[in-house]
């Protein structure tokens, strides 16, 4: 490797402030603007030192008074929008377990058709099939229900592959070994393989908690009533609607950040897992 | 305790004319508290015999009974049987205890008797201070040991060993062998153990079944396969450095090859002085191996 100089750690230190800094910024700007009065971010120099309004706007934000609807507020938006990430996770990762087990240790007919065919469904994410799965929803009579926001996105070929991955370096030995214990196929499954695969469930809990919590298209479609917005889309009406002068952008930046809190728990919770699950590795 | 007949014992993968005949025909009569060896190169069948008596593995043909009951169709849990694997195969995720209380709890034995059997077990073996680690924090011998824990809690009526010792160490591996079989001495639960291993075989083995190429080549106790090789193959396979054989051998009838064991006397007087070369032989049959002749 290249010999430690002084200049070099000045050098990669400023690189990474000014990346951190970067990135940053814009989060910094939205906490700031949820800190003064409307009036106020709108004057020509946006004011950049966090202004005394934080509890009122925050309040306003959580409890309704913004100018979207009369009765809706962010407590309820991040309601609908916590339901709906848990349901399409918990759904996803119950699921493609399932699917992964049966094609990785039943022989059933049509088995590697079965694989194939989940296996293209990754190459067709949910904005391509959006018109048909529309109409399905639609004519089910979903529009507007936690079963039209989730059921879609609930099936996941990604999620399947990386299961059948891990269940194929699970050894045989121990599929016979519960065998010989005499654990069926589901007790097997239920005793051994889940919280062998633990960690990949937590892995994979992050990615698809802040996939769904982020689902913006399909619920833009799918709801029309209030009731049903999900926080992102709550905040898209907040800045969409009207014109430039009728937006509280104190407001809306409170829920941005507000809406930017459970995924980033989920992150901080759920990373103990899934490092320690890197860490001790199974023999 | 129980018997174990193979009757035919035939395996095949494939089927039809594409079927790779693997095992072809396999007859012994194994009795009740009987330490059985069953020895060969690698690929030569001892462990899918071994996986078909477990039932791990379909039987193409020929009958499998313990105890008296044909076994063909039943689940490995409904076989009354015990295995240890190569690599353990434990559970990973559960403690020691776990492991070995596993197969009793899916039995729905109460769990006071649980835990009775496998104090009882983890005594035995020293497990005893061992019994709320996991696995991954065993050394390899202590987890060979609860391999066996695992299946002696379990009260089998046959223990079925694939090659157990293969991944513990020289020094290791020769006490687990005394440990076996103290065990099976305690114990006297008939068992059948799978190994490549030639002196694993001849300690301990009451008696051994020697395979090649899918074939029972002899079965009998070590000094039978040692003394008297059925075949060449036996008689180069055991023994290390093997038999020498000699095809034209002096005084022997033309078309035979005489097998001499290297500890034997080898000095052309002494040679000539045998059994199997002249009938004044004043060598005791014990330590001169007799003649036996396959037309080459």
């Amino acid at each position: 490797m290249v010999d430690r100089s002084p200049w070099l750690t000045v050098l990669s230190h400023a690189v990474m402030i000014l990346g951190v800094m970067v990135v940053a910024f814009p989060l910094y700007l939205a906490l700031v603007a949820s800190t003064h009065t409307a009036a106020d971010i709108v004057q020509a120099p946006m004011p950049l030192l966090p202004g005394g309004e934080m509890w009122a706007n925050y309040k306003a934000a959580l409890f309704g008074s913004g100018k979207l609807g009369s009765n809706t507020n962010v407590v309820h938006m991040m309601w609908v929008s916590f339901v709906t990430a848990i349901i399409i996770t918990v759904g996803k990762i119950a699921i493609s377990l399932l699917s992964a087990f049966a094609i990785v240790y039943f022989r059933f007919p049509f088995k590697m058709l079965c694989f194939w065919a989940i296996f293209l469904t990754l190459m067709l994410p949910v904005e391509v099939r959006i018109l048909p799965t529309y109409k399905v929803v639609a004519d089910l009579g979903l529009l507007n229900t936690y079963g039209g926001l989730t059921l879609p996105l609930i099936a996941s070929a990604t999620a399947t592959f990386l299961f059948r991955q891990f269940f194929l370096t699970v050894p045989d030995e121990l599929v016979e070994a519960a065998r010989m214990d005499g654990a069926g196929p589901m007790r097997f499954f239920k005793d051994v393989l889940v919280p062998l695969s633990k960690t990949s469930i937590a892995a994979l809990f992050v990615i698809q908690f802040i996939y769904g919590w982020n689902q913006y298209l399909w619920p833009l479609l799918m709801t029309t009533t209030e009731d049903m917005y999900p926080v992102v889309i709550g905040i898209k009406r907040m800045v969409g609607g009207g014109g430039e002068a009728s937006i509280d952008w104190n407001i809306a930046m409170a829920t941005a950040i507000l809406a930017m809190l459970p995924p980033a728990a989920v992150v901080i919770l759920m990373q103990k897992w899934f490092v320690k699950g890197l860490v001790d590795t199974e023999k | 305790m129980a018997s174990i007949s193979l009757k035919n014992v035939v395996k095949r993968y494939g089927h039809g004319k594409t079927a790779v005949p693997v095992l072809h025909g396999i007859n012994a009569e194994i009795s009740d508290r009987e330490f059985i060896v069953i020895v060969g190169p690698s690929g030569c069948g001892k462990s899918t015999l071994l996986r078909m008596v477990a039932g791990l593995e379909e039987i193409s043909g020929g009958d499998i009974a313990i105890g008296g009951r044909v076994v063909n169709n039943l689940e490995p849990a409904e076989r009354d049987i015990a295995m240890v694997f190569q690599n353990y195969a434990l559970y990973p995720h559960m403690t020691v205890f776990d492991n070995m209380a596993y197969g009793l709890k899916i039995k729905k034995v109460p769990i006071a008797e649980i835990k009775v059997r496998v104090d009882k077990a983890a005594k035995i073996l020293e497990l005893g201070h061992l019994l709320e680690r996991k696995p991954r924090e065993l050394s390899g011998g202590q987890r060979q040991r609860v391999a066996m824990g695992r299946a002696i809690v379990r009260q089998p009526q046959v223990f079925l060993f694939d090659e157990p010792l293969s991944n513990l160490d020289a020094k290791l591996r020769a006490q687990t062998r005394i440990e076996i079989q103290k065990l099976h001495r305690e114990l006297g639960i008939t068992s059948l153990f799978v190994t490549h291993d030639q002196v694993e075989a001849m300690t301990l083995a009451q008696r051994m079944i020697v395979m090649n190429a899918g074939v029972m080549e002899q079965f009998g106790t070590p000094e039978e396969v040692y003394h008297t090789p059925a075949s060449i193959f036996v008689a180069s396979f055991i023994g290390s450095p093997p038999m020498n054989l000699l095809r034209n051998a002096p005084n022997s009838k033309p078309g035979t090859i005489l097998g001499i064991r290297p500890e034997h006397p080898t000095s052309p007087r002494q040679a000539g002085r045998c059994a199997w070369t002249r009938s004044s032989c004043w060598a005791p049959s014990a330590w001169c191996t007799p003649p036996w002749g396959v037309t080459a």
